[in-house]
């Protein structure tokens, strides 16, 4: 009888054996244009999703406005769960790495990470020992370091030490910084909204190549940069989101280096952003431009979709406690696999399958 | 004064070679090196995902390969001796030694255990150091690696680059001073390849006296240009150099991407025309001087372009779209691309030639 512990190398076997046998699949024939795929992937996952992260900014700043006037334990709870929804929607941004996010350093201003030596939450820790009156007021805020103005720094405040006299003080300086940072994460994220729904700049032009736009040439270019975002994000996912914690062997786990762990959102984070690229993936409709005999590329992509999302669903407790664990510490494992796997079949297949510019000199650069 | 990135004549590759190099391949290898006027060296990606560097011959025709356990970036070659390296790109930590002139299996070069390279590097005038680019990681520190050719390659010392993410290096004309490329951005191999301080980077050139190992100038572009990474860089034959940047700021930003540099001169950004300036797409991959005629010429396969320019005005002379074009070197007196696609292009007589092979980001010349 097969074994529990064994089903990770099988499954894993099955996602080599899905992408090396195309037999196994259906053939497929085109039935849209790269156009229609990167309006679907704006309209129906980009701009929905930006939606959803500035509805929830915008709910956890009207929470800590009631937080520091009227300070109390349920209200402090409100605000630890309007965080972890907006980290929910935070799963889906952190794939459209494109575009508008990387004006005005918006990407680091809404999340500072990884920091591994801890430059974030020495200024953070700064700012509230001198209790720096310019961090009260968001304007004054974004002006400051990065790393004092995102997401990373609100969790600080919200989890961190010294958190629970959120739940007593009346209009401290605490709760005053985290209104701040919530006031400029709100904003930030109505200024991208904003621009993904513009008829005119990268998003329109995204959708609308042209030879004469700074942005987007042709088909090829805006179809190029779809297929990154897949290629890049699930490599981003292995190597910076899951490596910063996740050692060669069990001695070499860094729990302490996992995001969002002080809210214990890490495992909620990776289980949003990996369903988030399967989203993505399907209402972008990608694989009805695979040519006929490419089919098998949907097939391992899908396979790896599933079984992936299976595994981390399966997990559970707080980051520090599944690396500790060594049948959950397994299914980890195996998910790094399957986002590998799947991270090669954007990469490597589906850009050879749509004559994309290979994902070697152009699309990762150095 | 013989550098890295020289030539070596294909008489004298031949020479060197002699009978046991051309004894060692297959014979239609063999015939190919005869024909051949010109060998190239490039590390590669294979269709099944595989590693490794090759000399090719003109017409693309693959001489010698290897294979590597990690995806390579530069390849550096010094003349008289036929020593070569391929570096791993960052945050790789092996490099690859060999020669050109014999067929035998490279030596590896491990980086030390708190190191990895960046992907280049460059021999010394007399071919018995090297230099490599390195990431003192757990301080951000970019630092210089000195090997010793003769034994082994083994590391026997290192000194600060001048900056944080060192890339390209090259070394001037004097034999002794190198030019280094600080990029700026901070990486850590627990982050894989992660930017970790694109809103306070502050990329800077510095010339640096090999022999001691101190910092002698340090260039810096305008504040306003703190994010356009300093990345590559060619020799102008006259004691200074060309470099290219990567811009990591805003995509609607069009800041210039390529100027010169020397010792004891302001750093000069040569400007272009916003038309042409977006065809490169805010990144150049390779920069590549062409000395003989006055001209350099750079290369951005996000963009898709190839750019030949003058080497005084920053004027461009000839611009064209080549798929995933990144390779630069010259041959005979003008430019050869390759790309990420497997072909190797002659910008003279246009003749190309694609095979199973994708081209990484650097191309060299190692015949003449």
């Amino acid at each position: 009888m097969m074994t529990y512990r064994r089903l990770p190398a099988l499954a894993a076997c099955l996602v080599m054996l899905c992408s090396l046998l195309p037999v196994l699949s259906s053939a497929k024939a085109k039935t849209a244009n790269p156009p229609d795929v990167v309006r679907n992937a704006v309209t129906q996952f980009i701009v929905p999703a930006h939606q959803e992260f500035n509805d929830a900014a915008a709910q956890l700043a009207n929470t800590m406005e009631g937080l520091c006037a009227t300070p109390t334990t349920r209200q402090l709870q409100q605000a630890r769960n309007d965080f972890d929804a907006i980290i929910l929607a935070w799963s889906s941004i952190s794939i459209i790495r494109i575009g508008p996010i990387l004006e005005d350093n918006r990407l680091e201003r809404l999340l500072f990470w990884p920091d591994r030596r801890g430059i974030g939450l020495r200024q953070v820790q700064a700012l509230l020992v001198t209790k720096d009156p310019t961090a009260l007021e968001p304007e004054s805020l974004a002006k400051k370091s990065v790393a004092t103005q995102g997401l990373a720094a609100l969790e600080f405040v919200l989890f961190g030490t010294g958190a629970e006299t959120l739940a007593q003080e009346t209009q401290s300086f605490r709760c005053g910084y985290g209104r701040a940072i919530s006031a400029n994460i709100n904003r930030i994220s109505k200024d991208l909204l904003t621009e993904w729904q513009a008829k005119e700049g990268f998003a329109a032009q995204w959708q609308n190549p042209d030879p004469d736009h700074l942005h987007f040439r042709d088909s090829s270019e805006a179809l190029s940069t779809l297929v990154s975002l897949f290629a890049n994000g699930l490599a981003y996912y292995d190597t910076v989101e899951m490596a910063a914690f996740f050692g060669e062997t069990p001695d070499n786990d860094r729990s302490r280096q996992a995001l969002f762990r002080r809210s214990d959102n890490t495992l909620s984070l990776l289980q949003a952003g990996f369903s988030g690229f399967e989203r993505f993936y399907k209402v972008s409709n990608l694989a009805s431009l695979l040519p006929e005999g490419s089919g098998w590329i949907d097939d391992a992509i899908g396979f790896g979709f599933h079984h992936g999302g299976a595994a981390l669903d399966r997990l559970s407790g707080p980051i520090a406690d599944i690396l500790a664990d060594p049948p959950q510490r397994s299914k980890l494992a195996y998910v790094r696999t399957v986002v590998r796997g799947l991270g090669d079949n954007f990469g490597m297949d589906m850009t050879g399958a749509l004559g994309l510019t290979s994902n070697f000199s152009s699309l990762d650069g150095d | 004064m013989s550098l890295t990135r020289n030539l070596i004549s294909r008489r004298d590759f031949l020479t060197a070679a002699g009978v046991s190099f051309i004894a060692s391949l297959a014979p239609a290898q063999a015939s190919q090196i005869n024909r051949s006027e010109a060998l190239f060296a490039a590390a590669y990606r294979d269709r099944s995902g595989g590693y490794g560097f090759a000399l090719m011959a003109e017409d693309g025709r693959i001489v010698m390969q290897h294979a590597l356990p990690v995806r390579g970036h530069d390849i550096v070659c010094h003349r008289e001796t036929g020593n070569a390296v391929v570096f791993s790109r960052r945050p790789g930590t092996i490099a690859a030694a060999f020669n050109v002139r014999e067929n035998r299996p490279p030596q590896s070069i491990q980086a030390a255990p708190d190191r990895h390279y960046f992907g280049h590097g460059v021999f010394s005038a007399d071919g018995r150091l090297l230099y490599a680019t390195e990431n003192d990681f757990a301080n951000a520190n970019g630092m210089i690696g000195v090997y010793d050719v003769r034994h082994h390659f083994s590391k026997i010392g290192e000194f600060p680059s001048g900056g944080i993410g060192p890339h390209d290096l090259m070394m001037l004309a004097d034999g002794r001073t190198l030019a280094i490329a600080n990029g700026g951005i901070e990486t850590h191999p627990d982050f894989g390849r992660a930017k970790l301080n694109l809103a306070t980077m502050e990329p800077c050139l510095c010339f640096v006296d090999s022999v001691h190992g101190t910092l002698t100038e340090k260039q810096a572009l305008p504040p306003s240009l703190h994010q356009l990474s300093i990345r590559h860089l060619d020799c102008d034959g006259a004691g200074g150099v060309y470099f290219a940047c990567q811009h990591e700021g805003s995509p609607r930003e069009q800041p210039p991407l390529f100027g010169h540099a020397q010792p004891g001169k302001s750093v000069r950004l040569f400007q272009t025309d916003p038309a042409h300036l977006k065809t490169l797409r805010n990144y150049v991959g390779s920069i590549t001087a062409n000395p003989q005629n006055g001209t350099f010429a750079v290369t951005s396969p996000r963009g898709n372009t190839m750019m030949v320019l003058d080497g005084q005005s920053g004027n461009i002379v000839h611009q064209r779209s080549l798929a995933n074009v990144c390779g630069l070197t010259v041959n005979r007196g003008h430019f050869v691309a390759s790309t990420g696609n497997g072909t190797l292009f002659d910008a003279q007589t246009e003749a190309s030639s694609t095979g199973p092979y994708g081209w990484d980001n650097h191309l060299l010349n190692i015949s003449g």
